[in-house]
C-alpha cells in the first residue's frame, strides 16, 4: 500500500513537471511555427517612439535586457549644485529641506542619510555605502524591496513606456513612487460610472 | 492553461472565414473571395447582389444626368456625399475586400468625414503583424479604481460621450471574492476603500469567442492576432452578439454617438475607432489603431498603478510571458472554455 501511495505521489508531481515544461516548450514550438521570427522588429513600427525619452542602460542584471528613464532633469527644486557646492558651503542639513516630509518607513529605521550622501549630491549610497546614480534608484529600494524590483526588472510591476515592443524601456522606481512618501494617495475615479448597481 | 495551449495551436490553421456561417457555407465562393476580392465576386454570380450591381449602374448613370441638369442647384459637395455614400452602400465585408478596395473605402470614409463633420480624420487598414498574438494582464493587487483607464478609453476611441459609453467596467470588490457578478461596477467615491479591491473587465479577445459564431451577417470575427473586430458597416444591431457574451463586453449605439469635434480622435482605424453609427455594436479593440502600430492601448498607456500590462504571448521575452509563467494567473469564466486572453494576476 505504501509503495502504491509513493508510486502514485511520483507521477503526480512527475506529471506536474512535465506539464509546467510542457507549457513552455509548446508556447515555443509554437513561435517557431509562427513565423520563427518571435516579433516583429521592424524599424518603421518603432519610428518616433522613445524620442521623447532620455534613457540609460540598467545595472540592475546582465542576463536581463532593458533600459530605464533618467531621472536628473525631472528635478522640481533644482540640482543638488546649485546650492550643495564646495564653494558656497551651504550645509546639507534637515532643516534645509522643509518641503520634503519623509513618510517612508519608520524613523528609526530611515533617515536622509540611509539614501542620501551628504559630501557627494550628486550620487545615493547604498547601506554598504556603494554609490549609486539618482538615474538608477532601483538598486537602493531593492534593498528592502527585492521582490517588487525583481518583478519590476521582468515587467509585472511598474511601466513601460513607447509600445510593447522593440527595445524595453521601463520607468524607475521613483518615477511613479515619491521616494520620501511612497504610498499612492485616495481620490475620486476620474469618470463617472455607466452601470446599473450589481450588488446584491 | 492547456486547452488555451491546445486552441493556440489551431490558431495558425483556422482561416477567419470558416468562424462566420454566413461565408463558411460556400468554401469555393470563400476562396475566390479571398483571391480576388468583393467586387469580382460580385460580377461573377448572376444572383441577387450582381442584381443589385447592375441596378447601381444603371441608377448611378441615372443620377449622373440628373446631377447634370441639377447642377445649379445642387452643390458640389451634396454631390459628392451622395455619390461616396452610394458606392459606400455597395461595398463588400472588409474580410473579403481587396488591398486596392480597402483603400477604396477608407478614402470614401475620410472624404465623408470632411464632408459631413469637415474634420480631417486619417483611418487606416492596417493588416494584423506576422508572428504575433496579443495578451492582456491585469493586476488585482495594484488596481487602485482611479478609473484613468477608462477616460483614455473614451478619448482614444470616441466613445459617445451623451450616452456616457465606456468599454472598461470596473468593479469594486469585497476580499476574499473572485466573482464579478458580487462586485459593484456603479461605486463613486473615494478610492482606494479599505477592504476593497478592484477589477477591470473589457472585452477580452477569447481564442474562442461566443460572440462570433451568432452573428448572422457575419460582421464579427476574429483577426489574425487575435483581436476580435466588428466592421461596423456590416452590423446590423441585432445584439445577438451582446446576449452571447459572458463578459458584458459589447456595447451598442441606441441614438448616434455623440463626440465633440474639438475631442474627436484623428488617427482611426477602419476595424477600431472610426465614427460609428446609430444602431450598431462596438466594443474594445485593444485600441487596435495603436497596438499594430507597436503602441501599447490607450487604457495600458494610461494606467497611473501599472497594473496593466500587453504585449505579444508568442514572444518568449515579452513582459505578458513572463507574467504568465511566474506569476499567479486566473481567468474570468474559464470553465465556458472561450480561452480569454486576458489574464488577471497578484503579487
Amino acid at each position: 500500500m505504501k509503495l502504491l501511495i509513493t508510486l502514485l505521489s511520483l507521477t503526480f508531481f512527475s506529471c506536474n513537471d512535465h506539464h509546467h515544461s510542457s507549457l513552455k516548450e509548446k508556447l515555443h514550438k509554437l513561435d517557431q511555427s509562427m513565423g520563427g521570427k518571435g516579433p516583429v522588429e521592424s524599424e518603421q513600427i518603432l519610428k518616433d517612439r522613445l524620442d521623447d525619452f532620455s534613457y540609460q542602460k540598467s545595472r540592475w542584471n546582465k542576463k536581463n535586457d532593458f533600459y530605464v528613464l533618467e531621472r536628473f532633469d525631472k528635478f522640481k527644486i533644482g540640482k543638488c549644485q546649485q546650492c550643495h557646492d564646495s564653494s558656497k558651503k551651504i550645509p546639507n542639513s534637515a532643516s534645509n529641506h522643509k518641503e520634503v516630509s519623509l513618510l517612508h518607513a519608520n524613523k528609526e529605521v530611515m533617515n536622509c542619510k540611509t539614501c542620501h550622501n551628504t559630501k557627494d549630491t550628486w550620487n545615493l549610497h547604498m547601506l554598504n555605502n556603494e554609490k549609486v546614480s539618482i538615474n538608477h534608484p532601483y538598486k537602493l529600494c531593492s534593498q528592502c524591496h527585492f521582490e517588487q524590483v525583481e518583478d519590476w526588472s521582468h515587467g509585472a510591476h511598474g511601466k513601460r513606456v513607447g509600445g510593447w515592443h522593440g527595445k524595453r524601456v521601463i520607468k524607475n522606481c521613483t518615477s511613479c513612487h515619491n521616494p520620501h512618501k511612497p504610498q499612492f494617495h485616495n481620490q475620486m475615479p476620474k469618470v463617472t460610472p455607466n452601470f446599473l448597481k450589481y450588488k446584491r | 492553461m492547456r486547452n488555451f495551449i491546445s486552441n493556440l495551436f489551431k490558431h495558425n490553421k483556422k482561416t477567419s472565414s470558416s468562424q462566420c456561417p454566413v461565408f463558411s457555407q460556400d468554401k469555393t465562393t470563400t476562396r475566390v473571395d479571398e483571391e480576388k476580392g468583393a467586387k469580382q465576386i460580385l460580377d461573377k454570380k448572376q444572383n441577387r447582389r450582381s442584381f443589385l450591381k447592375g441596378m447601381t449602374a444603371t441608377a448611378g448613370a441615372g443620377a449622373s444626368l440628373m446631377a447634370v441638369g441639377a447642377s445649379n442647384l445642387i452643390d458640389k459637395d451634396a454631390k459628392e456625399k451622395a455619390a461616396l455614400k452610394w458606392e459606400e452602400f455597395f461595398k463588400g465585408n472588409y474580410r473579403v475586400m481587396t488591398e486596392d478596395e480597402k483603400k477604396a473605402t477608407v478614402k470614401r470614409l475620410e472624404e465623408l468625414s470632411r464632408i459631413n463633420n469637415n474634420q480631417n480624420v486619417s483611418i487606416s487598414a492596417d493588416a494584423p503583424l506576422e508572428g504575433v498574438l496579443f495578451g492582456y494582464a491585469f493586476n488585482i493587487s495594484k488596481c487602485q479604481g482611479y478609473g484613468d483607464c477608462i477616460e483614455a478609453c473614451i478619448e482614444e476611441n470616441n466613445l459617445d460621450r451623451k450616452s456616457n459609453m465606456q468599454y472598461i467596467k470596473m468593479f469594486e470588490m469585497d476580499h476574499g471574492k473572485l466573482n464579478v457578478e458580487s462586485g459593484d461596477a456603479a461605486y463613486f467615491h473615494q478610492v482606494p476603500k479599505d477592504d476593497k479591491f478592484y477589477i477591470g473587465t473589457q472585452c477580452m479577445h477569447c481564442e474562442n469567442p461566443p460572440c462570433v459564431p451568432v452573428c448572422p451577417t457575419g460582421a464579427t470575427w476574429k483577426e489574425k492576432d487575435g483581436i476580435v473586430v466588428v466592421d461596423y458597416d456590416w452590423c446590423i444591431g441585432c445584439r445577438y452578439c451582446e446576449a452571447a457574451c459572458p463578459y458584458w463586453a459589447r456595447r451598442f449605439n441606441w441614438a448616434e454617438p455623440e463626440v465633440p469635434k474639438e475631442k474627436e480622435n484623428k488617427n482611426q482605424h477602419y476595424l477600431g475607432n472610426r465614427k460609428k453609427m446609430k444602431g450598431v455594436m462596438e466594443k474594445c479593440t485593444f485600441c487596435v489603431q495603436r497596438t499594430r502600430k507597436g503602441q501599447e492601448p490607450a487604457c495600458v498607456e494610461a494606467c497611473p498603478t501599472g497594473a496593466r500590462v500587453f504585449g505579444n504571448i508568442l514572444d518568449p521575452n515579452s513582459e505578458i510571458r513572463y507574467i504568465i509563467e511566474n506569476k499567479k494567473v486566473f481567468r474570468l469564466k474559464e470553465e465556458l472554455g472561450t480561452e480569454p486572453k486576458f489574464w488577471y494576476y497578484m503579487d
